[in-house]
């Protein structure tokens, strides 16, 4: 089933989306830092854990896992989950 | 001499791998003006200089701004003969996003770059490794090692010595990867190889379920902070006593064989009694150190911090502020040095500020010493608790609770832009720690605290030991200087309920707050009232002193910041002596204020 949805924040646990850009407000120095860490476009991500009281949440891509808080998963945006 | 940079990102083991090369001999120093650490050791002939880690080479963090420009700096000294960039292999990809950009910054400046593809020991046997396709993929020399069970680290010494010796015959060959395309690349090399990172990852989410699990990870977090704090007091017990008891008997064996006099005098208070206090915190700085670089090591550390980003955020703080939090109840020193760990200076500037209102055990005697007095000995709850077990454990939460209003007030208050780091952390595997490095950094650790809160404590001490020996000399405290200020200062701390002996004991306490109790022992003429907290205590009842007082004293204690290695501290962090100052100010006019409105509301 493919699902439509607009963040990175929205998609559930075990949901694997792909990234479609990054918010354009962000600080250069951050997307940078982001596309540096995998969330590039085109790329896979898998949400692994979402934390209690919206606390931040693990996600998988490629090699490694991040955790990243709301602000900045919101600000990530994505092309369809699976 | 010749030199070799080393380079990686956080958790690629190039910490561990510089101390292997290094051995014991290192030094330590700070970027000019800020708390980036470089370290330098030696490898046979050659210096090894070890940056901070880095994630990349575009700066997100004033911390990261300062290393990068470090690393462009150093690539421009021609002693400069190589650079070592460490890879993990557990997270290929992620690593060669680093190691692509600083190969392709080292032949920018004509540097050879040595990749050290480090913690061969966690490939699964099963997975092929083939070092000379990578090595070819990436067009520098590369070497596969694990800097924890030393496998490939001899190999690897006699190389960076053989490239330092011929740098221009190692030069990187090929296309270089700068910026984004560096991301690109370090994508299409690792799927070449095929080395199945996902392996890692599947184990590292199995332990995940269970630490970061709603209920038992929580569970599990209270745990694991209990054990760091009970190693605190009870692990660290026998080796205070025993510093103490050596620094006694030393101080009885030197002042013994000298004339009694004004030399003896200072020998035995200031220099055993004064500065010896101080020493004997050594062994719960190396325990906490052990043990945090113990949790950071082997994983749990940044998942610690992950737990607590939430409930701290609504303060302004980091999850990444709690290890300093949770330090400060041992002693706010090592505290603001854990503090380093947080990148976002806003948040880590919060948490410096707020360390100093943690509990810290030189806060212990002075607690014992007015609960014994005004609290009586009863268990509560049916008997399952003791009244003054209960009584420190609120002063603790109080302390906490402090530090998080004002942490609250000061992220409101303070809403500057300034280039801040948002929460990304990436979650490195569970490992087991290596205990010969740990060991190596808790001994570092201690020394270093001891070298650099050492001549500070030293000369307050004499400074206070002057006000308090002269006009008259030894034994004459109430006619002493000291006791001339604190009965100037008398009617600033009648309205708390306290007459001039507590005033000159709160004076000298600022010094050091554990110089309270003997200062008062003094004053009321108890022998060793450090050790006879008992006896001290019942001279204080007998003396009418009230237990609303009492309790404005305790307050005034568990906020004021009485403690001047801990403001040289809050200024060598900060970077601002105003800070630091400001800082203490405002504990202090805190401290009085609220002990003031309890003093006024128990009356």
């Amino acid at each position: 089933m493919t699902v439509k949805t607009s963040s990175l924040w929205d998609i559930a646990e075990k949901q694997t989306a792909l990234i479609e850009d990054l918010d354009h407000s962000l600080e250069i120095c951050l997307s940078t830092r982001l596309k540096e860490t995998g969330f590039d476009f085109g790329q896979s991500v898998t949400c692994l854990k979402k934390l209690p009281l919206n606390g931040p949440r693990l996600y998988q891509v490629a090699d490694s896992v991040f955790s990243i808080e709301k602000s900045v998963a919101e600000k990530i945006y994505i092309k369809e989950a699976k | 001499m010749s030199s070799i940079l080393i380079l990686g990102k956080p958790n690629s083991g190039k910490s561990l791998l510089f101390n292997r090369l290094t051995g014991l001999k290192q030094k330590v120093a700070n970027f000019p003006g800020a708390t980036v650490e470089l370290k330098r050791g030696m490898c046979g002939t050659l210096e090894l200089i070890d940056f901070p880690g880095v994630y990349s080479l575009t700066a997100m963090t004033k911390d990261e701004e300062i290393a990068i420009a470090g690393f462009h700096q150093s690539l421009k000294d021609e002693k400069i003969k190589s650079v070592i960039c460490t890879l993990d292999i557990t997270r290929l990809e992620r690593s060669l996003v680093f190691g692509l950009q600083a190969q392709a910054l080292a032949s920018e400046y004509k540097k050879p770059i040595i990749f050290a593809l480090n913690m061969i020991d966690e490939l699964p046997q099963k997975s092929e490794l083939s070092v000379e396709k990578l090595t070819k993929l990436l067009g520098s020399p590369l070497y596969a090692l694990s800097a924890k069970t030393l496998e490939g680290v001899d190999e690897f010494k006699k190389a960076i010595v053989k490239i330092s010796n011929s740098p221009n015959d190692y030069l990187p060959q090929g296309e270089m990867y700068s910026k984004q395309k560096a991301v690109v690349r370090a994508r299409e090399v690792v799927k070449e190889l095929d080395l199945g990172g996902v392996f890692f990852i599947k184990n590292q989410t199995q332990i995940d379920k269970f630490f970061l699990h709603s209920f038992v990870g929580g569970i599990a977090f209270f745990l694991i902070m209990g054990l760091l704090f009970q190693s605190i007091f009870t692990w660290a017990s026998p080796l205070m006593d025993l510093i103490e008891e050596v620094i006694g008997q030393l101080g009885v064996f030197v002042t013994s064989s000298l004339p009694a006099g004004i030399v003896s005098d200072f020998i035995n208070d200031a220099l055993f009694g004064g500065f010896g206090s101080f020493l004997v915190f050594a062994p719960q700085i190396m325990i906490l150190s052990f043990i945090i670089g113990l949790l950071e090591d082997s994983g749990y550390l940044v998942r610690a911090a992950l737990i607590c980003h939430r409930p701290f955020s609504y303060f302004g703080l980091s999850g990444k502020s709690f290890i300093p939090y949770l330090s400060g109840f041992a002693c706010s020193i090592p505290a603001m040095m854990a503090a380093r760990v947080i990148e976002s200076p806003k948040k880590r500037l919060i948490t410096l500020i707020t360390i100093p209102l943690m509990s810290c055990s030189a806060r212990l005697p002075v607690y014992a010493l007015f609960i014994s007095a005004f609290v009586p000995e009863e268990k509560v709850f049916y008997g399952l608790l003791d009244l003054r077990g209960l009584s420190f454990f609120a002063l603790y939460i109080f302390g906490l609770l402090t530090a998080l209003v004002v942490s609250a007030v000061l992220s409101r208050v303070n809403k500057k832009e300034v280039m801040d780091a948002p929460f990304i952390l990436e979650l490195p595997p569970y490992r087991l720690p290596a205990f010969k490095p740990l060991a190596m950094r808790a001994l570092h650790a201690t020394k270093s605290f001891v070298v650099k809160a050492g001549p500070v404590i030293f000369s307050v001490t004499a400074i206070v030991w002057v006000l308090s020996y002269f006009p008259y000399g030894a034994g004459k405290l109430e006619s002493s200087w000291l006791s001339q200020i604190g009965h100037f200062l008398s009617p600033l701390f009648q309205p708390l309920g306290i007459d001039w002996r507590y005033g000159v004991a709160i004076l000298a306490s600022f010094l050091a707050r554990e110089v309270f109790v003997g200062v008062l022992g003094t004053l009321y003429g108890v022998e060793g009232a450090d050790e006879n907290i008992a006896s001290l205590a019942q001279n204080i009842q007998a003396d009418g002193l009230t237990f609303a007082s009492a309790m404005a004293l305790l307050v005034f204690y568990a906020i004021a910041l009485q403690c001047i290695s801990t403001v040289a501290m809050l200024k060598k962090e900060s970077g601002s002596s105003k800070i630091a100052w400001m800082t203490f100010l405002g504990y202090s006019v805190l401290a009085y204020f609220l002990g003031l409105i309890v003093k006024i509301s128990l009356s």
